[in-house]
């Protein structure tokens, strides 16, 4: 993929779409496509994964394995969304297996390579890390709501 | 004093509010675990004529010596000769009503309350917003979009149940889907056959390119649900008049005379239980209210 259709992906991605344009020429740069088939494990849990994807179509599952209930699928990833944010820090290993649900075309960065340019550029660097900031938040507060199990029945009338 | 500017308008009059009529039970419908939808018709062939409801309004279904339960219509208004009320079994009354069977005479009042504002919507871009059984007083949002579809823009379905299992109204999606309606569903528990959607609905937000400027939101579930729906649509800036919500208080006398169901200034069986947020918003969230 050339690196002006990466441009074009990147401004069409929520994730990207707002950043200014000699930082998102960066991240082009930087940036590849992936395609995966249905059922495809692109990552396991606790694996130190360097990649970290965008994902421009199709669906992903997040599971992990739950001694004696197996694989619990606890969230899935659509377009727009980002995918494997936790190899973004330098020790971090992947939190939940990703498996596709459906074919998945995403733009992917080797996150070695994304940190080394957050590094030099401080303005890319805080551009990044609200926006990681902003969806680990979200995924927080979609977290509690899932924890508090609000369809339980309750006592009512 | 609520701001009537941006609240639904006032509901349908009817004759003799606190006037029960007696209603047969025609058809029982399992949606769920704990959950059917009742088919009901008045007895009386006048009451049947004359009766219509609004999408969002809630009859009182009455059980000598039991009670009374607020409900919402959950079928098509502009059929209400038949009236549908999707039913959780949670308490003394609506277990009462699940050992009910077709044939079965209740006691039916309203409608009552506030309802969805279909009129005011007209050109606009709709997002439904629901979870567990508040897609009952939404259903006839659905039915009333499909009636009139080219009076209304892209219209989203924004569902999420705890399980598969827990869905409602699964056998309509297909046909709701073939006339323009796209449809989002997610759960909060997975089983293996599951392809779906997996995380809490306001999530599902994130799939969608909304039109702020003519987009409304219309949400109904646990209130817990609408906060986190409220945050996504104000983030996504659409603004507080164009989100509408359906509140649930305890509902007893349906005409804003007890004041069990006081919110704020406002009386959910009255006022609501239809809101647009913009009016609700100083109170929604507030503990003691």
């Amino acid at each position: 993929m050339s690196s002006e259709t990466t441009l074009q992906a990147l401004q069409e991605l929520d994730f990207t779409r707002d950043l200014p344009p000699e930082q998102m020429e960066k991240l082009a740069a930087l940036a590849f496509e992936v395609h995966f088939p249905e059922n495809f494990t692109i990552f396991r849990e606790l694996e130190a994964g360097e990649l970290i994807y965008l994902i421009k179509s199709g669906q992903v599952a997040l599971f992990v394995r739950v001694p004696g209930k197996g694989r619990t699928t606890i969230l899935t990833l659509g377009p727009g969304e980002l995918l494997g944010w936790s190899s973004l820090f330098p020790s971090g290993r992947k939190t939940a297996s990703a498996r596709t649900t459906t074919p998945v075309e995403a733009i992917a960065f080797n996150a070695a390579q994304l940190r080394e340019a957050m590094e030099e550029d401080n303005a890319l660097c805080c551009s990044l890390l609200w926006r990681v900031t902003q969806i680990i938040a979200s995924r927080l507060k979609a977290t509690r709501l899932q924890l508090l199990d609000i369809y339980a029945p309750s006592q009512e009338h | 004093m609520l701001n009537t500017m941006t609240t639904p308008t006032a509901p349908v009059p009817h004759p003799g509010p606190m006037l029960t009529f007696p209603a047969r039970i025609l058809e029982i419908k399992e949606e769920a675990y704990a959950i059917a939808t009742y088919q009901i018709a008045f007895e009386s062939e006048a009451v049947r004529k004359t009766y219509r409801f609004r999408p969002g309004q809630f009859n009182m279904l009455y059980l000598p010596g039991i009670g009374e339960v607020p409900i919402s219509m959950s079928s098509d208004p502009a059929e209400s000769e038949v009236i549908g009320h999707t039913i959780r079994y949670a308490g003394n009354v609506t277990r009462a009503i699940s050992r009910l069977q077709t044939g079965d005479v209740i006691g039916v009042r309203g409608p009552y309350g506030s309802y969805w504002p279909m009129e005011r919507l007209i050109g606009d871009d709709l997002c439904i917003v629901t979870g567990g059984i508040g897609l009952a007083p939404l259903r006839p949002v659905i039915y009333h979009v499909l009636r009139h579809r080219e009076q209304y823009g892209r219209v989203y379905l924004l569902y999420g149940a705890r399980t598969p299992k827990d869905m409602l109204y699964t056998d309509e999606y297909e046909a709701w889907k073939q006339q323009g309606i796209q449809i989002l569903l997610t759960v909060d528990r997975a089983d293996p056959s599951w392809r779906g959607n997996v995380g809490v609905v306001p999530m599902l937000f994130y799939q969608l390119r909304l039109d702020p400027k003519k987009t409304a939101v219309l949400t109904c579930g646990p209130e817990i649900m609408i906060h986190f729906v409220i945050y996504e649509a104000l983030a996504r800036r659409i603004s507080k008049e164009r989100i509408y919500v359906s509140m649930e208080r305890n509902m007893k006398c349906g005409v804003g005379l007890c004041g069990h169901c006081q919110f704020g200034p406002a009386f959910v069986c009255k006022e609501g239980p239809v809101f647009a947020y913009a009016a609700i918003e100083p109170f929604f969230g507030v503990e003691e209210f």
